[in-house]
C-alpha cells in the first residue's frame, strides 16, 4: 500500500480501511509537523496541528473531491490552524517587522554588519538561527517560505494551498528572501553562493 | 531540504535554507491521531468513487435491490407454474399419500419414488430453486447495502 497514490490511498480511507489511514498519516505527519513547527516555533503547538489536520481529514474524508489532492488539503487545513494560533497568542514579534505605511522598512530593523567568514558547519546555532529567521517574518511571508523551505512544496502547491496564484506564491516568496538575508546577516550568518 | 522548482536558480538564503534540518515529530504522534479517531469512520459502504479515480472489482454498483425483486417475481411465478405442473403430473397426489403414509414411505421409498423420478418438473424445480437463492441473497446483501449507506454515529 506504500507506493499507492494519495487519490487510491483516499478511496480506501472512504471506506474505512484503517490501514490506508496510517499510511497517510506516515506520509505526511512529518512534511506536516515541520511546517506548522517552523511557523509557530513550537513543537507542542506543531503536534497539536498535526493531530487536528489529520482528524479534519479523516472526518470530513467523504467530501474530498478527486482534483483537489490530499496533500494541499492537508497543508491549508494546517495553514489556517497556524494562523488561528497566532492570533490567539497576538504575537509581537511580527508587528514589529510588518511594512508599515509611515515608510519604515523591515530591513531597518537589522543593523547591516559586515559577515564574518564563519565556518558554517561549526555554528551550533545554525540551525536555531534558521528557525528564527522564519520566526521572524510576518505571516503573509512567513507561510510561503515555511512551505518551501520545510515543507519542499513546489509554488504550484503553495498557490494551491494559500488560495492564491502561483506566480502571486513566487513574488511574496521572493520578497521575503530580502528579510531573511537582513537577519541572517545581523546574526553574522552569510553564504557564499 | 532543496525546492523542487529547479527553474529557480538557487542563491545564498536558498543554500542556507538548504542546511534547514527536518524536525523529527514526537514518536507518539502517530498513535495519538490514531486514538483520536472515531471508532467508526464516517464511511459510505459503497461510496461514489472519486472522480478520476475508479476503484476495479468494487462490487459497489450492485443494484442488490433491483435483483431481490426480480428474484421474487420470478419465485412468485415458478411457484404458481410449479403448483400447476405438479397437480398436472400426479406428483403432488403422490406428496399427499408420503404424507398421510409415511411409515409405509420409510418402510419402501422406493414405491414412491420411483413414480416421481419420472413425473417431477426438473427444469421448473431447478429454476424456482434458483429464484430463491437468488432471491435470499440479494435480499440480504440489499439490507447491508442500505446499513452501509446510513451515517454512522458521533465523533
Amino acid at each position: 500500500m506504500a507506493d499507492q497514490s494519495d487519490q487510491q490511498l483516499l478511496v480506501r480511507i472512504q471506506r474505512g480501511d484503517r490501514r490506508a489511514i496510517e499510511y497517510v498519516i506516515d506520509r505526511y505527519q512529518r512534511a506536516l509537523f515541520n511546517f506548522a513547527y517552523r511557523f509557530l516555533n513550537d513543537s507542542d503547538a506543531a503536534a497539536d496541528i498535526v493531530q487536528h489536520a489529520f482528524i479534519q481529514l479523516f472526518t470530513h474524508v467523504q467530501d474530498l473531491h478527486a482534483d483537489e489532492g490530499l496533500k494541499p488539503w492537508l497543508f491549508r487545513v494546517a495553514r489556517h490552524r497556524c494562523l488561528d494560533e497566532i492570533r490567539r497568542q497576538r504575537t509581537t514579534a511580527f508587528s514589529q517587522l510588518a511594512p508599515d505605511d509611515e515608510g519604515g522598512s523591515p530591513l531597518d530593523y537589522y543593523a547591516d554588519s559586515a559577515p564574518l567568514p564563519d565556518d558554517l558547519a561549526e555554528r551550533d546555532d545554525l540551525q536555531q538561527i534558521l528557525a528564527e529567521a522564519i520566526a521572524s517574518l510576518p505571516p503573509k511571508y512567513r507561510e510561503v517560505v515555511a512551505l518551501r523551505y520545510t515543507a519542499d512544496l513546489s509554488f504550484a502547491e503553495i498557490g494551491t494551498v494559500l488560495g492564491i496564484p502561483e506566480a502571486t506564491a513566487k513574488t511574496q516568496f521572493h520578497r521575503a528572501k530580502p528579510l531573511l538575508r537582513a537577519f541572517l546577516r545581523a546574526k553574522g550568518i552569510t553564504q557564499a553562493v | 531540504m532543496r525546492p523542487r522548482d529547479t527553474s529557480d536558480e538557487r542563491d545564498d538564503v536558498d543554500l542556507l535554507f538548504a542546511r534547514l534540518h527536518s524536525v523529527t515529530p514526537p514518536a507518539d504522534l502517530t498513535a495519538r491521531i490514531l486514538r483520536s479517531l472515531p471508532a467508526e469512520l464516517p464511511v459510505q459502504a459503497f461510496a461514489p468513487p472519486m472522480r478520476s479515480a475508479r476503484p476495479a472489482n468494487s462490487g459497489s454498483n450492485i443494484p442488490w435491490r433491483w435483483i431481490a425483486l426480480g428474484a421474487g417475481v420470478v419465485l412468485a411465478i415458478m411457484s404458481l407454474r410449479l403448483g400447476g405442473l405438479l397437480d398436472d403430473s400426479g406428483a403432488s397426489s403422490v406428496f399427499a399419500q408420503i404424507f398421510s403414509d409415511f411409515g409405509g414411505f420409510l418402510a419402501s421409498p422406493s414405491d414412491y419414488l420411483s413414480p416421481l423420478m419420472g413425473e417431477l418438473p426438473w427444469f421448473d424445480i431447478i429454476i424456482s430453486l434458483t429464484a430463491l437463492v437468488t432471491f435470499w441473497v440479494s435480499s440480504s446483501a440489499s439490507v447491508d447495502q442500505a446499513r452501509g449507506n446510513r451515517p454512522n454515529g458521533r465523533f
